[in-house]
């Protein structure tokens, strides 16, 4: 009686001492601050109403699986409030527990101004102060991830930007970064000009069965051995 | 003055055999490498960080992750940027037009797969004296000694973050296997040293490394497809062809990483190669060294002076990010560049453009590789005749029979070859300023640049200010005249059959020779000349004439030389190329070319062997710099020892064949044993002591290779972890190394055998 006990807690001793299957993630977000300046050149007028500012946030996935996702959070501010700061934030993050995973999200916000003014002594001095933050976490046994922000001018020109990008097994696996800057530009009577704000995370994700040690299997197998021998001494007896 | 010029085109062979001429070997410091413009200068380089892409060409050079199983370029080129293996590394003759793919018994009673390769297999070619040629030929085979590679197998996918081995459906090789149980593949072709490589106009044996780099394959202009990706906006991407000049090295390295026989599973492209590895810590299995020359100075390292650990602590993606201009990775779409065959997501630019960020990378690094402190290089010079002073008696000697024995008339300027096309060319071009050598002997570019003419003319080699492709020079059995590529020659070191070398083709059926291409240049089909280079080609160089103007008519069949046959050299172009064509000529007379009307004419009749050319067997001079620690020797391997070499030399090569160059004849060392003694001497003062030590700049992280299977030539172990019915087998480690370098020094390749 003893000794059936006895086979019986030890693999279950083993089984619960075994490492434990741990999942490979990351997350990734990216805060971007922007303030709007606007004045007009005709001092006469100095009228802002042929001002039309439009955003527009999107998100658009390219991933190879479903586990992952992205989502964006914005301030409900409207955007004619001029000097007010407004924030957007975005953020992805993906964890797997097999598999492999390219997880990759774009967040774009474009900024359209237009000036419907027929004055063509209205010209707008427009000023955009803007901060990205960005941070960026990748754990388990493969992850990485890179994200990066990017401006991109009238002409989808590439302007400006930041990436950082951490991996799990490179110290530290965390990461984040600001970057600040100020784009200044005049918008004529008639003129429209868009200003494109782009975000993209680029993740990997790895998981592989860490596969258990053949040790565990022969104690395994000899344990049930033990447990059947057990059994059939019982019902021999 | 007419009537002499014929004399002499008469008596032209005699003089070439008799006359001790030519460029003298001459020092590598401060001779400047081949410009790639565009690459690192002008308002838009592809690199923005050197020093970057340099350490990244280290880490994929020697990274095992690169290959399906563990071979990185660095596996065949680890030994003074060569290979010294001995186990496992014969090649049946594959690439003869049939092969029987047969491995045949060598010397020492075994061969084949995983045999162990012993000095008395060497040479492979031998004759009863092989000091002359006429004693009869003992034993010769189809087998080349070369480096064995990879298992091969179909590509079906690999990690991104672990492992060395992709995963390919893998066999036993029908070729290379030991009784069913499959071996490494072996190349057909001896590795060659990957030091100094970059002064080579083209690279590989059979030159089909193009000197033009087109960002996705080793062909140059030859393939119209081919180009790299750039973002030219935000939401737009275009691929755009790139031509990068003197790059062979580049074109070199993307051919070799899609070789199945040395490092890849077939269905297996680069960008594949690129999915693997970006988000990989590069040399991820392999200890890097606190003070290498390369990660050190970048605190790219992991190690510590008493823990060596694996990897950088970066990641690919990284290091191409801060290395090159962010158009080739910045747009951040999917969908324009392709899948893998094997299946999955649709690459990214980044891995499309991986084949240009490995090439390049590759290159930039393999460009540190100079190896310039030899005794050649450092020795004191006659200022008048550029000869060094300050060797032995014997190594002067030496060079005197290296000369004599018309050795520097392939193996010309300061790389000891005349493929370094760039680097000599440059040098004979005078340019006020302009030195080069060691401080205490420096020498002015220009005629005299590689010894003072007329006797050691550099034109006698064909090397002036304009850097020919093409020459035209004199072959023998029988003597005649043969349009040649540059830096190419038939030596008659194999059975011409055995390997077609230079005179191969590409992947879309076009011949590897570029005279092949100056033959329908002449012959007015423009479109079939592909490497635009060969368009100024310039005849008046050409050591023997193709046209000439003998100022009478006088029909001489080996040239063109009646005035309705031939017209100047550049009419074709306009009057400012004829001007252009007729500087630094051998003669004056030389600078014509047949008419388009002549040329077809030739070109049709059997019987005219006017626009012959040599290409078939014809293999790339190699350099002979570091040559000590360089063997096995010749573009089989067939020789184990520069003994052997000299003897073959001595006997005016093994096999004698219709494009074999005229200086393959007996000479005044092939009786005389001091002479061969000497020269054996000077050949040794072509080694760096850098290269022997392996200090920097070749130094290099720890590396395991393949070497060889567990058991013989008769049996091997099945069972490798790859698959059951692989062999299993063994490696060799060569450690890490500082800057420092090692002790004891590296050896020859026949103290393995």
């Amino acid at each position: 009686m003893k000794k059936k006990y006895l086979g019986i807690v030890l693999p279950l001793t083993f089984i619960t001492t075994q490492p434990t299957l741990a999942s490979s993630s990351y997350s990734a977000s990216s805060i971007l601050k922007y303030t709007l300046t606007v004045s007009n050149q005709n001092s006469s007028s100095n009228e802002l109403g042929n001002l039309i500012i439009n955003s527009h946030s999107y998100i658009t996935p390219q991933t190879e699986s479903t586990s992952s996702h992205a989502s964006i959070s914005e301030q409900p501010v409207s955007l004619i409030d001029l000097n007010i700061p407004h924030t957007i934030s975005f953020n992805a993050q993906d964890s797997i527990n097999s598999g492999s995973n390219i997880s990759e999200y774009y967040h774009n916000l474009d900024l359209s101004f237009e000036n419907r003014a027929s004055d063509t002594n209205d010209i707008f001095d427009i000023s955009i102060d803007y901060q990205y933050t960005l941070s960026v976490k990748a754990n388990g046994q493969a992850a990485n991830i890179t994200l990066s922000s990017d401006i991109y001018d009238p002409n989808e020109n590439w302007s400006n930007g930041i990436s950082v990008s951490v991996q799990n097994d490179i110290s530290p696996n965390f990461e984040n970064s600001n970057f600040s800057d100020t784009i200044s530009f005049t918008l004529a009577a008639g003129e429209t000009q868009t200003w494109y704000f782009e975000s993209f995370s680029e993740a990997n994700l790895e998981m592989t069965n860490v596969p258990l040690p053949a040790a565990f299997w022969l104690f395994g197998t000899a344990v049930l051995g033990l447990i059947s021998r057990q059994s059939t001494k019982k019902t021999l007896q | 003055m007419n009537l002499s010029k014929l004399l002499l085109g008469f008596g032209l062979v005699a003089s070439q055999i008799t006359l001790a001429h030519g460029p003298i070997p001459v020092p590598l410091q401060k001779v400047p490498i081949p410009p790639v413009p565009g690459l690192l200068d002008g308002p838009d380089p592809i690199v923005i960080n050197k020093d970057m892409a340099i350490a990244l060409g280290k880490a994929l050079f020697w990274d095992v992750n690169v290959g399906s199983d563990g071979m990185a370029c660095a596996s065949c080129h680890f030994h003074a940027g060569a290979d010294n293996r001995v186990t496992n590394q014969i090649n049946p003759g594959t690439l003869i037009p049939e092969p029987d793919n047969q491995f045949d018994t060598l010397n020492s009673g075994s061969g084949g797969p995983n045999h162990t390769l012993t000095s008395a297999d060497f040479p492979l070619t031998e004759f009863n004296n092989p000091l002359d040629k006429s004693s009869g030929m003992i034993r010769t085979t189809d087998d080349a000694i070369a480096s064995s590679g990879t298992f091969s197998g179909e590509f079906k996918g690999a990690s991104r973050f672990s492992g060395t081995n992709d995963n390919c459906n893998r066999n036993a090789d029908p070729i290379f296997n030991v009784h069913g149980v499959g071996t490494r593949r072996v190349e057909p072709r001896n590795a060659p040293t990957v030091i100094n490589a970059v002064f080579n106009h083209r690279n590989f044996w059979d030159g089909r490394a193009n000197n033009i780099f087109n960002g996705s394959n080793s062909w140059g202009d030859r393939d119209p497809n081919a180009g790299v990706w750039v973002q030219i906006g935000r939401r737009s991407v275009t691929k755009q062809p790139l031509h990068l000049e003197n790059s062979a090295l580049a074109s070199q390295a993307v051919a070799t990483a899609l070789s199945e026989l040395e490092m890849t599973c077939s269905k297996r492209s680069i960008a594949d190669i690129g999915r693997k590895l970006l988000s990989r810590k590069p040399l991820q299995y392999q200890k890097v060294h606190p003070e290498d020359s390369v990660f050190g100075p970048l605190n790219l390292t992991n190690s510590s002076t008493n823990n060596l650990k694996p990897g950088l602590n970066t990641t690919y993606g990284r290091m191409i990010r801060s290395a090159f201009s962010r158009k080739y990775w910045g747009y951040r779409r999917r969908g324009p560049f392709g899948s893998p065959e094997a299946g999955g997501i649709p690459y990214n630019q980044m891995e499309a453009n991986f084949p240009m960020f490995f090439g390049l990378a590759l290159q930039l690094y393999e460009s540190t590789l100079v190896s310039d402190q030899a005794p050649i290089d450092t020795a004191l010079r006659d200022p008048v005749t550029y000869k060094p002073t300050s060797l032995t008696d014997s190594e002067k000697r030496g060079m005197g029979v290296f000369i004599e024995s018309h050795c520097n008339i392939c193996h010309s300027g300061p790389l000891l070859t005349s493929a370094a096309i760039v680097t000599n060319s440059t040098l004979v071009t005078p340019i006020p300023g302009k030195v080069y050598g060691p401080d205490h002997s420096l020498r002015s570019y220009g005629p005299d640049a590689m010894g003072k003419s007329p006797i050691d003319a550099a034109k006698d080699a064909g090397i002036t200010e304009f850097p020919n492709v093409v020459t035209r020079d004199i072959t023998r059995n029988p003597q005649g005249q043969k349009l040649m590529d540059v830096g190419f020659f038939n030596t008659g070191v194999g059975d011409p059959n055995n390997d077609p070398g230079l005179g191969g083709t590409d992947d879309f059926g076009n011949p590897l020779s570029l005279s092949y291409q100056y033959i329908q240049y002449l012959i007015g089909n423009y479109s079939e000349v592909k490497d635009k280079m060969v368009m100024n080609t310039h005849s008046c160089q050409f050591i023997t004439p193709i046209a000439w103007n003998l100022g009478f008519d006088f029909n001489f069949p080996a040239f063109f030389t009646l005035s309705t046959e031939r017209e100047p050299d550049g009419s074709r172009e306009g009057s400012s190329e004829i001007t252009k064509r007729s500087q630094n000529c051998q003669d004056p007379a030389y600078a014509w070319i047949p008419t388009v009307d002549a040329a077809i004419a030739a070109f049709n009749n059997p019987d005219d062997s006017r626009l012959a050319i040599a290409d078939k067997a014809a293999f790339k001079v190699p350099t002979l710099r570091n040559i000590e620690l360089t063997g096995p020797y010749m573009h089989n391997g067939s020789m184990a020892t520069l003994e052997q070499v000299i003897e073959f030399y001595a006997r005016g090569g093994n096999f004698d064949n219709g494009n074999q160059h005229d200086f393959l004849t007996r000479t005044p060392m092939s009786d005389d044993p001091q002479k061969r003694a000497d020269l054996l001497a000077f050949l040794k003062t072509l080694t760096d002591d850098r290269v022997r030590f392996e200090q920097a700049p070749f130094d290099h992280p720890e590396l395991i290779v393949p070497n060889g299977h567990i058991g013989d030539a008769f049996f091997v172990e099945p069972g490798h972890a790859l698959d059951s019915d692989l062999a299993k087998e063994t490696t060799i480690t060569i450690p890490a190394v500082g800057a420092s370098g090692i002790s004891p020094a590296i050896e020859p390749f026949d103290s393995n055998l």
